[in-house]
């Protein structure tokens, strides 16, 4: 499988929701299905549930939700 | 709880998003409720330089929501594509990068925001940009074209996310990168439907 890098930036929205399937929970798919995990320039990703509040701009870190 | 969209679901999406978009590139003031324009790239730390490079209609047209640009490095002579283009910000700052060497490629669904972009870049880009009207769905490239894909604010409007990711990946060189800024959700997704598809776009 080609090898690529993935790098995510998070912005909390200021809407109580999306109507579309969760951005990071379709990132999550790419991330685990499409992309060779062992070439990781990007940092990890978490549930949006486990987001800091980040209004504005931020970049998080963590481990993927297996369960995704 | 995940349910399939229609095609008539998409294309309701599509519409209200291209409609969006329409207004807003006729009259950016108050359509979105975080920063935009020239105080929206500020606050992301956008190179002042090339704030100020910009004309100001463009620079008022700016609505991301992060920076890609911050997120990892872009080098000169490399291959971009902006999926989502817009205005063409960040495909100007991307050209800006990959010099005349590199080449850089953005897309929008939105014919109007195009003409917008080409209205107001025109003088500003080089031969080595190209904006073309596109679905981030069906990239219109060949495989393993690009050295960096970016993206701001656009993969959580996309019907179809995954097929956008598999067209991502498909178009990335062996080593190439995807970088993209976007929202992510921090309630409840509606559980009915057709409130979910009413409010996909606000």
């Amino acid at each position: 499988m080609k090898q690529v890098g993935f790098e995510y930036q998070a912005f909390v929205g200021t809407t109580d929701f999306k109507s579309s399937p969760v951005t990071t929970g379709a990132l999550f798919l790419a991330k685990k299905k499409l992309f060779n995990e062992d070439f990781n320039v990007a940092q990890n990703i978490r549930p949006a549930a486990e987001l800091p509040d980040l209004k504005g701009n931020g970049k998080h870190s963590g481990k993927p939700d297996d369960s995704t | 709880m995940e349910f399939e969209l229609t095609s008539e679901d998409r294309d309701r999406i599509i519409k209200s998003i291209r409609q969006k978009y329409a207004e807003f590139s006729r009259s950016p003031e108050g359509k979105f409720t975080y920063p935009t324009g020239r105080l929206g790239m500020e606050k992301l730390k956008y190179d002042q330089t090339i704030i100020e490079e910009l004309p100001n209609d463009l620079v008022n047209a700016y609505c991301g929501v992060g920076n890609p640009f911050s997120i990892g490095p872009i080098n000169e002579g490399e291959r971009v594509l902006d999926i989502g283009c817009g205005a063409g910000i960040d495909t100007f700052v991307a050209a800006k990068t990959v010099g005349n060497r590199g080449k850089v490629a953005g897309i929008d669904m939105t014919t109007e925001m195009l003409s917008y972009a080409r209205k107001n870049l025109t003088k500003l880009l080089s031969d080595n940009v190209s904006l073309q009207e596109a679905s981030a769905e069906a990239l219109p490239y060949a495989d393993e074209t690009f050295d960096v894909v970016i993206s701001n604010g656009v993969f959580n409007l996309i019907p179809d996310k995954k097929k956008a990711v598999e067209e991502v990946y498909r178009v990335l060189k062996p080593y190439g990168k995807m970088m993209i800024a976007d929202q992510v959700l921090i309630g409840s997704l509606p559980v009915n439907k057709e409130e979910r598809i009413e409010s996909w776009f606000r």
